[in-house]
């Protein structure tokens, strides 16, 4: 079953360019220097319209999840896990954790960005669990 | 000191459940005539549509107006979510204050029911760039509203210790209140055991934690409190209102602090923002009689009690667990049976059912004193209810 792709617009494009590559950039703003999330053509801090693509180290720890086990989608069969990630550089991502039993997911969790090859050579951002933490 | 001069003069409101073989606008017909009659009003009266939920969920003003037979000046439809019943309830009542209009029908025809599950493949809106109005992500399976209450719902349980067996009361002592009233969905008690037993959806919420997705309709007719005076029945002002809050430290099914998306991370209780509305109107949480939340999940009941001021951080579980919002309990809630029993009718059920409280016309579930009651959400919005004097 096909996986479908995340929905992105212009300001969204540069961010899925650098995963695509399995590479994690973040807007930095050239003003004040906020590394933000989610993206967005100003900074939320300064409303600054200039920045640049910085990248961030992808390690982070859980701040919760979810078990799906419900089936809402052909292409996901439950259950599967989606978690909301802290990255040391401050912003909060969701993704799947990869290669883990749901069950022993707990809160605090380190983990790293993985990326998950999609066809036509696009890839998602995940997460697994970093046992190097 | 508040400026709305406004009350609900008459509520209407159909059986609630599936109906596959009516139309949303025949769900609000029924509705509409039911308030007329309610409130002792001529439909040539009202010249104001406020509607909440729009197709495809639900009926749209222009066709409402149409069919009905209406001469229409003043319209406000909001986007088509739950979370903006109490903003199209003020606004109305607002317009009608301002001398917009004189009587505005807030109209909802609804039928989520039929619509069949929420979230997957046909949510086109949960697909927004960047995630969705709950935290939809459908690149990650990550979808449904229970979704992001899910979410929260484990960040809280982390962080104060609270279970899923908590959680279990809320849903327990709303079915109870259902099963005093012959309109909800759900009537047969429920158990510990049959929360516990019921699926998961998202875990950590089961089956009982999510409300019963419905058709049907509901309308509370808004006038001046001049007009109000001669209403059929008693009417219910509105004191005091405020807005559905936004920005950063926000999460829609959440309180604020919960460390959730992007909001920080830290304890507090209300703010003086989020007592805006008692504020206003003059009046301290301690005062509110019944309490109405859009509890779509069961743990919104608890982001609702400590966001404002009903509960201290933490403690709402307890609150809960102890009878705290139970019809004999110090602050009752969703007495109809809420979301999660009676029905979801985006919560314009719980306004019809206010109203009722205040009139005593509840029956076995009928409050002994209702002097003040509140609408809240964990959106952050709030209105608070009373007499007309």
């Amino acid at each position: 079953v096909e996986r479908r792709l995340p929905m992105s617009n212009p300001d969204y494009e540069p961010f899925y360019a650098f995963i695509d590559k399995n590479d994690l950039h973040l807007q930095k703003c050239s003003q004040c220097g906020r590394v933000r999330f989610p993206v967005s053509p100003v900074c939320y801090e300064c409303l600054s319209s200039a920045w640049e693509w910085t990248k961030v180290s992808g390690r982070g720890r859980v701040i919760s999840w979810v078990v799906f086990r419900r089936q809402y989608y052909d292409e996901f069969p439950a259950p599967y896990t989606v978690l909301q990630v802290e990255l040391e550089d401050g912003p909060r991502l969701t993704a799947n954790l990869l290669d883990f039993p749901p069950e022993d997911v707990t809160m605090d969790m380190p983990v790293s960005v993985s990326y998950e090859k999609l066809p036509g050579g696009r890839a998602l951002l995940q997460f697994r669990a970093d046992p190097t933490s | 000191m508040t400026k709305f001069d406004a009350a609900i003069v008459g509520v209407g409101m159909t059986d609630i459940g599936r109906f596959p073989n009516r139309s949303n606008l025949d769900c609000a017909a029924e509705a509409f005539k039911l308030a007329l009659d309610d409130a002792g009003m001529d439909r040539s009266e009202v010249d104001g549509l406020a509607i909440n939920i729009g197709f495809p969920l639900g009926v749209d003003y222009d066709e409402f107006a149409v069919a009905m037979g209406l001469d229409i000046k003043y319209v406000n439809q909001s986007w088509s979510h739950g979370r903006f019943t109490g903003t199209v309830l003020h606004a109305a009542a607002l317009a009608v204050s301002a001398g917009m209009a004189d009587c505005i029908a807030c109209v909802t025809g609804m039928g989520r029911g039929k619509l069949g599950q929420v979230g997957g493949a046909h949510d086109s809106e949960g697909g927004r760039p960047g995630g969705g109005g709950h935290s939809e992500r459908p690149e990650y399976g990550m979808t449904a509203p229970a979704g992001g209450a899910a979410m929260a719902a484990r960040r809280y349980f982390s962080r104060f210790g609270a279970s899923s067996e908590d959680l279990a009361h809320v849903c327990i002592t709303f079915r109870h209140h259902a099963s005093l009233n012959p309109a909800a969905v759900r009537r047969e008690p429920i158990t510990m055991e049959d929360h516990q037993n019921s699926r998961y959806i998202v875990e950590p919420l089961h089956l009982l934690d999510c409300c019963q997705t419905s058709d049907g309709g509901a309308v509370a007719l808004i006038t001046r409190t001049d007009r109000a005076r001669s209403a059929k029945k008693e009417a219910v002002r509105l004191l005091s209102a405020q807005g559905v809050r936004s920005g950063r430290e926000e999460y829609i099914f959440s309180t604020r602090g919960l460390g959730i998306e992007q909001q920080s991370n830290f304890v507090s209780g209300p703010t003086e923002s989020d007592l805006r509305a008692f504020q206003l109107a003059g009046l301290r949480p301690a005062d509110v009689d019944a309490l109405y939340t859009y509890d779509a999940f069961s743990p919104l009941v608890w982001f609702v009690l400590e966001r404002f001021g009903h509960c201290e951080p933490g403690e709402a579980p307890s609150f809960v667990n102890s009878g705290g919002v139970g019809l004999e309990g110090r602050l009752p809630m969703n007495t109809n049976g809420g979301l999660l029993s009676e029905g979801h009718l985006a919560g314009w059920n719980h306004i019809v059912e206010l109203v009722r409280q205040f009139r005593g016309e509840c029956g076995p579930r009928q409050l002994k004193k209702i002097d003040v009651a509140q609408w809240a959400t964990s959106f952050g919005d709030s209105l608070l209810f009373g007499r007309l004097t």
